[in-house]
């Protein structure tokens, strides 16, 4: 049988209190105890984001990932603003819509009293009769005192809304015996049609071996006598004021040596209320005490701690803290009205809430008689064993299974299910048959919302972002890297995959590049293919290989946790984290710019670095900063290929042949440092080294290749200024390729002075005109060049300086390590090594 | 002094002219026209009738209009024009007609001067008299409208206070009409349509009056007949225009922000570097040829570097508080549409949309 589970209960501000916990544990052991024959399904609201990711990973070990079926609406449809109301009809339709399509044989509904000030939908045969909705049913508390829950017009009108919507519902489960009852009184269910599946105490509250701090809670609440305890909200049925009275009407002398604690937070007035109250009975203020607030450790502490445990409210539904506190084995006198005596099963032990001498004889009874204690501590030890997770979920499921097998065929001959072809067509039909006032923005973003639920089953896309370079090349390395992943991936894409670019700007979302990618490919463009809002569904893969800025990643954080909501695999490319490691080298506010960037694309599910140093720094970084990463995010690294591009930037700078200028490179070792020049690639430093080098009467040449970066106008000054200019020390600004691969040629030695890099592929650009490597000593270095390369350490010129001259040493003796065994990919063996790094075949540790 | 002749001088002063006043009320003619009956006369009343402009579009579109109003002089002018109008209190009036018998009650810029029990009671008797279908119209300002609400509202010392439109609104589904539309009226244009909005337009931009026009049940035939008018979109809310301005401002600091670093790119540039000299030897030339204009020159440059500083730090100030002012329309508006329109949707989303949208 296949079961859908919709499960907002835990989406909503219901996650809080009882039924949220209720719906999350229930459908836990519904997923534990369902191995065989059934396949269960979990529906989760996607126009209510923030939590769904804690719910999948929540969920992770109990179901497939795929399993999780996440469906989007319109919003905001908070019944409480009176212009919702569209919306609200067309999200009930989209909703039970999307489930017609999953065709299950039965759905769950976890909760349903929902959805008056906050976002929630759930409705029931609005759009067709063919699937039978199964509802929990956990109380009638504003029906039955209507005085109190139901004053406010507004409010009682929804309520009322509501009761009639749930009497649709095929069948029920109820929390306990007594509300079942309630429900067939009040609400006119056959008893055929409803089930107690009873409760348990919430799997998230395990019991504390070894309490600390207790002697420290108890001081600072005041609470220095042995105690009897009570928590609960402070509705009048909770029954707060006839407890107080009846604790008064205690004997002085057994007063004396006991307290009552009242534990949990209460509003303000209703301290006030309670307190004048005890006032009144003659009740001083350290024999009542208010604990206010405290956190879930805190209660389980003043549980250990309790004499016994009392629960006076004359309603309930279920009446957790009873069963809460006989996990901690303790005595629990109660009352004996609605399902608290479901949970005792012991008669000795319950008292009419109405009567205050009643209780306070009960009262007295606890704290005094040891035996009476005793036997009702045993009581507890016993009678909490009937309680499980998993006998609700066996009996939830029987009994379902039960039901739909007997009902199966009257259900099929009164209602038709909608043929699957047509069902988008009907729900457009419905909801143009609304007849409520509602904005041409809700119709788009009801428009988004279907097409994005009835997404047709297609290939996987590999969702390529590349926004920078839609609009503009800038030509940078990045944006190389870009270029050529993306040749290469759109000429052999990966396995299983067909492979689409996009591209967000401030102005819009993700759309298909699809103009651009003609373009790059030099097709020829065909007047249809507009860029269009990308469509997406469960099992795509969203690559983010372009660098963002970072103002434009935060515009689109959303987007990502959206795709990742519906299952698609969000990963992003990281090239470096220079700016976070050496921001005096960089401009201003681009350290903040890129850690806030990074604490963005690590909210998803992987990173790939372009080497494995850049992994280890983005893994220390990660931990110093605390950032805490989803369940199964991986950080993987690749290399990037070094194939010489084939140029594509139009015509080449005129070669001035300067013949002067080569026959001094040639004539004595010429040491050649390629790059953009910038603080961090240390030129500083080997300029220093080099004049040092001169002084002492070394003769060789310098020549730096590279444009003018920032930050660097002193060293400008200085390549200007120098005396050595144009006899030893060159400096070539913008020259073609075929230029600087004749200086290659003349050169002895690169010199790699970063210090710091992404990659490094100006060391295999050395390796490829097969000249020797003189490189800084940093991991990246040492990763790509390996045993291939000179190694120097050291900020300082002379350290420099005494490598050169060891260099010149070796060189003269033939001892030079060459770089021409230095391993490099081709981007085409890069592309396939990326797709390995994303886990694009499936092989990631989480299920898919 | 007395009330009636200090009402009448304000009046004079403050009430449009009677053209003015004819032509806002032209937007309700496309409800009520679908309703006319061919053979059968329809009847229409008007709550507070004034002047009468409201029952001399009646007359033209062959409604036989009756008008009551408290003020005597205001009578005059409709029986100077052949309008049929008397004299005593509008709901105690409307108590006396029969059930069924109109098929539009009009409210403009009364329901303001009374009190909430007696609004009640208005819409209800509106709901008896009126035929199936018919509409109940009331027009009343808007206290969206910042200026409105605090301030231009209470011009009016006989204005109780203002009635939010989801007020009123839900007042006529409590009493059973069928369907109801909120319409923001008399905005200016240039709100809706202005790519530099300001702080007056976010203050007093939304549309300064509403109406809600609800119709009676009826049978499926007679009521679509409306149904056109009742799906177009009126005028611009409050939330609407801070969320443009709020816009722009951020489209604004986002260019200067681009200017700045296009600027820092260009001051450290190579060629600008290497201009220098041409640059000092121009400012040299230009302050020998004005060299007594010079120091009022450089006055005038600095007053404006300053003026042109403030007002980024001005336009920074506003902006978060501005941003602070919407944070729960933030909330309130989930999402918005991309600035162009058909590609902001997925081509199999666009025909679902031009599927929602087609006309019946």
């Amino acid at each position: 049988m296949r079961i859908l589970i919709d499960l907002q209960g835990s989406q909503t501000g219901s996650r809080y209190r009882g039924i949220g916990r209720y719906s999350l544990d229930i459908t836990k052991a519904i997923l534990r105890n369902a191995a065989v024959g059934h396949e269960v399904f979990i529906l989760l609201n996607g126009g209510i984001p923030s939590e769904i990711t804690a719910l999948r990973e929540e969920l992770d070990d109990l179901i497939s990932q795929d399993h999780i079926l996440v469906w989007e609406g319109v919003g905001p449809v908070a019944y409480v603003n009176l212009g919702n109301r569209w919306r609200q009809r067309a999200n009930e339709l989209i909703r039970e819509a999307y489930i017609c399509q999953q065709k299950p044989d039965v759905v769950i509904l976890t909760t349903f009293f929902e959805g008056y000030g906050e976002e929630f939908t759930a409705s029931i045969g609005r759009f067709d009769n063919s699937i039978p909705v199964v509802c929990i049913f956990y109380d009638l508390i504003p029906l039955l005192f209507p005085k109190e829950y139901l004053s406010h017009a507004w409010y009682s009108k929804w309520y009322w809304g509501r009761v009639d919507e749930v009497k649709k519902a095929n069948y029920f489960l109820s929390i306990s015996n007594a509300s079942k009852n309630d429900a067939i009184q009040y609400f006119g269910i056959e008893k055929s049609r409803i089930v107690n599946i009873s409760s348990a105490v919430s799997e998230s509250y395990p019991i504390l071996k070894e309490l600390h701090n207790t002697r420290n809670l108890l001081s600072h609440l005041g609470i220095n006598k042995p105690y009897l305890m009570y928590t609960s909200a402070t509705d009048p049925r909770k029954n707060h004021l006839r407890l107080i009275e009846a604790y008064a009407k205690l004997d002085a002398t057994v007063r004396k040596g006991y307290q009552l604690v009242l534990a949990g937070g209460l509003p303000k007035h209703h301290l006030k209320k309670f307190q004048k109250y005890a006032n009144q009975h003659g009740l001083s203020a350290d024999e009542l005490i208010f604990t206010g607030q405290i956190t879930d450790d805190e209660m389980k502490i003043l549980y250990s701690q309790c004499r016994a445990f009392i629960f006076p409210s004359w309603y309930e539904g279920f009446g957790l803290p009873v069963l809460e506190a006989m996990q901690f084995n303790k005595a629990v006198i109660a009352s004996n009205q609605s399902s608290i005596p479901e949970i005792i099963q012991l008669q000795d032990a319950l008292f009419d809430p109405f009567s205050v001498t009643e209780m306070s004889e009960k009262i007295e009874k606890v704290l005094t008689d040891k035996d009476f204690r005793s036997a009702l501590e045993e009581n507890s030890i016993k009678a909490k064993k009937s309680f499980s997770w998993d006998y609700s979920a066996k009996v939830a499921l029987a009994a379902i299974t039960d039901w739909v097998s007997t009902c199966q065929s009257n259900f099929d001959i009164h209602n038709q299910s909608t043929p699957s072809e047509s069902v988008v067509d009907c729900l457009i039909e419905k909801i143009r048959q609304l007849k409520l006032p509602h904005s041409d923005l809700d119709l788009i973003i009801a428009s988004e919302a279907i097409s994005l639920n009835h997404r047709s089953v297609q290939k996987r896309q590999l969702l390529v972002d590349i926004s920078v370079l839609v609009e503009r090349d800038a030509k940078t390395g990045i944006q190389r890297v870009v270029r050529n992943i993306l040749r290469e991936w759109l000429l052999n894409p990966p396995d299983g995959f067909i492979v689409k670019p996009v591209y967000a700007s401030m102005n819009h979302s993700y759309r298909y590049a699809n103009q651009f990618t003609n373009r790059f490919l030099n097709k020829a463009l065909s007047p249809d293919q507009e860029d269009t809002a990308i469509e997406f569904s469960a099992g795509d893969c969203f690559v983010g290989l372009d660098l963002l800025y970072p103002f434009l990643a935060k515009e689109h954080a959303h987007f990502y946790q959206k795709m990742r909501n519906h299952g698609v695999i969000v990963q992003f490319i990281v090239y470096d984290l220079l700016p976070i490691l050496l921001p005096q080298h960089s401009v201003e506010g681009a350290s903040e710019g890129h850690s806030e960037w990074l604490k963005i694309v690590s909210q998803s599910d992987g990173l790939a670095c372009i080497s494995r140093a850049v992994a280890n720094e983005l893994k220390a970084w990660l931990q110093k900063e605390g950032i805490k990463t989803p369940k199964h995010f991986l950080v993987n690294w690749f290399h990037l290929g070094a194939d010489p591009e084939i140029d594509q930037s139009g015509p080449l700078a005129p070669h001035k042949a300067n013949l002067e200028e080569f026959k001094i490179l040639a004539s004595k070792p010429s040491f050649l440092s390629v790059g953009t020049l910038e603080p961090r690639k240390g030129h500083e430093q080997v300029l220093d080294s080099f004049e040092q080098l001169w002084e002492q009467g070394i003769d060789i040449n310098l020549v730096f290749v590279g444009k003018q970066g920032w930050k660097v106008e002193s060293l400008i000054n200085r390549l200007k200024n120098h005396p050595e200019k144009s006899r030893r020390l060159f400096w070539f600004d913008g020259i073609s390729d075929l230029h600087l691969n004749e200086i290659y040629q003349t050169c002895s030695c690169l010199i790699a002075a970063s210090e710091g890099e992404g990659f490094g592929l100006p060391l295999i650009e050395a390796a490829h005109h097969g000249i020797p490597i003189l490189a800084r000593s940093i991991p990246v270095f040492h990763e790509v060049a390996g045993p291939n390369a000179f190694y120097f350490e050291g900020k300082h010129p002379q350290h420099l300086a005494s490598a050169v001259q060891e260099w010149l040493q070796l060189s003269s003796k033939n001892k030079l390590v060459s770089s021409k065994d230095l391993p490099w990919l081709t981007w085409a063996q890069s592309a396939k090594r990326l797709e390995q790094a994303l886990c694009l075949d499936g092989s990631r540790s989480k299920v898919l | 002094m007395s009330e009636k002749s200090f009402y009448r001088a304000f009046e004079d002063r403050h009430r449009g002219s009677r053209e003015l006043i004819k032509s806002r009320l032209d937007v309700y003619r496309s409800f009520i026209k679908p309703l006319i009956h061919s053979v059968e006369r329809s009847y229409g009343i008007d709550l507070g009738c004034g002047r009468g402009e409201w029952l001399e579009i009646l007359e033209e579109m062959g409604i036989s209009g009756l008008g009551v109003d408290l003020d005597p002089g205001m009578l005059s002018s409709c029986s100077e024009r052949g309008l049929k109008a008397i004299q005593g209190d509008a709901i105690a009036y409307l108590a006396t007609l029969e059930d069924e018998s109109q098929i539009v009650v009009s409210a403009f810029h009364m329901v303001e001067h009374i009190s909430f029990d007696q609004l009640q009671n208005l819409v209800q008797e509106a709901h008896r008299v009126l035929k199936p279908g018919g509409l109940l119209i009331m027009e009343t300002p808007n206290p969206e409208n910042i200026m409105v609400a605090t301030c231009s509202f209470y011009l009016d010392p006989t204005h109780t206070r203002p009635i939010p439109p989801d007020l009123l609104l839900f007042l006529t589904e409590f009493c059973n009409f069928s369907r109801s539309k909120i319409l923001r009226l008399q905005e200016d244009v240039q709100t809706i349509q202005s790519t530099s909005l300001n702080l007056n337009h976010v203050l007093g931009g939304a549309s300064p009056d509403y109406a809600v026009i609800a119709q009676k049940a009826a049978a499926e035939d007679i009521q679509s007949k409306c149904d056109y008018a009742f799906s177009l979109n009126y005028g611009v809310d409050t939330i609407t225009i801070a969320t443009n301005y709020s816009d722009q401002q951020n489209q604004k600091l986002f260019r200067l922000e681009e200017a700045e670093s296009t600027l820092k790119a260009i001051y450290s540039s190579f060629s600008w570097r290497i201009t220098r000299p041409l640059r000092w030897f121009g400012n040299l030339c230009r302050k020998f040829r004005r060299r007594s204009n010079l120091s009022s020159l450089k006055f005038l440059l600095r007053k404006r570097y300053f003026r042109t500083l403030g007002g980024v730090i001005l336009v920074r100030r506003l902006e978060s508080s501005a941003r602070e002012f919407l944070h729960f329309s933030a909330c309130h508006l989930s999402r918005k549409p991309d600035t162009d329109k058909t590609n902001s949707l997925s081509s199999e989303a666009q025909k679902i949309y031009a599927k929602l949208k087609a006309k019946a």
